[in-house]
């Protein structure tokens, strides 16, 4: 009764060992008595299954005769039957294939030693002008952010006193783009017409565009209405025709931010005292961000609460020792 | 040879007995089965499946070789098997460990004995 399962399972053994004992194992199962022998045996030829599927890969296929080298070292020929493998093979790598990819991807994400960091650049439509301070020892915020696009023209005026450290020279840009070059000449066209000053036309210019108009003589201060905040307003540019203009960038908050620090400490605005202490807070912010802070090496479970906890508390300090309008 | 076969100790008690089964005489698997048993008493019993595999692995080794089916056999599916001069190399230097072993656990047995008394 018995007999066909364990005939079973050694049909089900690799084929190298089925062939070679499995007559063998079927003729000590034969000459077994009684039902507890028979169960017996049957347990053992599940366990050789297992072995010999698991602890035994060496032994799964064994190489023909006709593989073999000949006894003297040569080999006569080699068959060229076509290779096909397994069915079980391809299970087993199809499964350690799929393990490793998704280890691998699972280390990536959520490893604690980033080695991927990777900073995507941000698209600029305007060559961006660089701004260099005479120190050079901190960096600007307006170095690694784009350039805001719009001020009041009004902002030329110095009210805000500048301090020799932080006085900010506007260089021209080496290569100007040709829509800033479009530009630049429609706004030259404009100013030589006659009709100069033409309250009617609007045009949106970016930051650095604005401190190199301030340069030239000032002109009346547009009315409170048309400047809703000094962060974003218009520059009155008398135009005769439509020029083109350039694309719109809506700045975000990190980016008003800035240019109100830069704007502040080249003195090109006036601050009430709210923006003052904004202006204030996000320049120390912008110092503590690149202050260097003793950190833990990479890679410690510890090491980012600690300089996490370390620029806190460093910004904490010195925006309480600052005084307050 | 006495370095070569030093490499393959200590062996497990399967291939021991394996060994010791072959040492005699050439049998096929179902005379190793009952040779085992024999040798040991009834207390350790081999099943097909350990046998065989460890004959797989014996003749892989070079240990024992494959003899062939017998004609006179009263069963032909039954093949048998040979102890070569390898094995029976390990064979010995197997049984020279095992009584070294023997030698210092009676002696340590007998210490013992005498500082109890």
């Amino acid at each position: 009764m018995l007999r066909p399962f364990y005939r079973c399972l050694l049909r089900l053994h690799p084929p190298a060992f089925r062939e070679r004992f499995a007559d063998e194992m079927l003729s000590i199962f034969d000459h077994s008595e009684g039902i507890p022998a028979g169960v017996r045996l049957l347990a053992d030829g599940l366990l050789s299954l297992l072995r010999q599927w698991t602890l035994r890969p060496e032994f799964w296929h064994e190489l023909s005769p006709a593989q073999q080298p000949a006894p003297d070292g040569i080999p006569s020929f080699y068959t060229l039957d076509p290779f096909r493998p397994c069915a079980s093979a391809v299970v087993h790598g199809l499964v350690l294939s799929t393990a490793v990819f998704c280890l691998t991807g699972f280390a990536i994400r959520y490893s604690w030693i980033h080695i991927l960091h990777v900073r995507i650049p941000e698209v600029q439509f305007d060559s961006p002008r660089s701004i260099q301070t005479n120190s050079g020892s901190v960096p600007s915020a307006s170095l690694e952010t784009p350039t805001v696009p719009t001020r009041s023209e009004n902002s030329a005026s110095r009210d805000f006193p500048t301090s020799p450290r932080s006085a900010v020279h506007v260089s021209e840009p080496v290569s100007p783009s040709p829509l800033a070059i479009q530009n630049r000449a429609a706004q030259n066209t404009a100013a030589q017409s006659p009709t100069a000053g033409h309250p009617q036309s609007q045009v949106r210019s970016d930051a650095p565009r604005a401190l190199e108009a301030a340069g030239r003589p000032k002109r009346a201060p547009a009315p409170e209405s048309a400047k809703p905040s000094h962060l974003q307003s218009n520059a009155l540019l008398p135009l005769e025709r439509p020029i083109m203009l350039e694309p719109q960038i809506q700045p975000t908050k990190a980016q008003e931010t800035t240019s109100a620090t830069v704007l502040a400490v080249a003195g090109e605005v006036k601050l009430n005292a709210a923006d003052r202490q904004r202006v204030i807070h996000a320049a120390v912010a912008n110092l503590t961000k690149f202050t260097s802070i003793p950190t833990l090496p990479r890679g410690w479970p510890m090491g980012y609460w600690h300089t996490k906890r370390a620029a806190m508390t460093t910004r904490r300090q010195m925006a309480k020792s600052l005084p307050t309008f | 040879m006495k370095d070569d076969a030093s490499r393959f100790l200590p062996l497990s008690p399967a291939i021991l007995h394996i060994l010791l089964s072959l040492a005699a005489d050439d049998l096929h698997g179902y005379a190793i089965m009952q040779e085992v048993a024999r040798q040991s008493e009834g207390k350790y019993k081999l099943g097909p499946g350990t046998l065989y595999d460890n004959l797989q692995k014996l003749i892989q080794r070079k240990f024992v070789q494959e003899l062939g089916r017998r004609p006179g056999d009263d069963d032909p599916r039954r093949r048998y098997y040979r102890l070569s001069s390898l094995g029976r190399g390990v064979l010995t230097a197997e049984t020279a460990r095992l009584g070294e072993v023997v030698r210092e656990a009676r002696l340590r047995l007998r210490i013992a004995k005498t500082r109890r008394a």
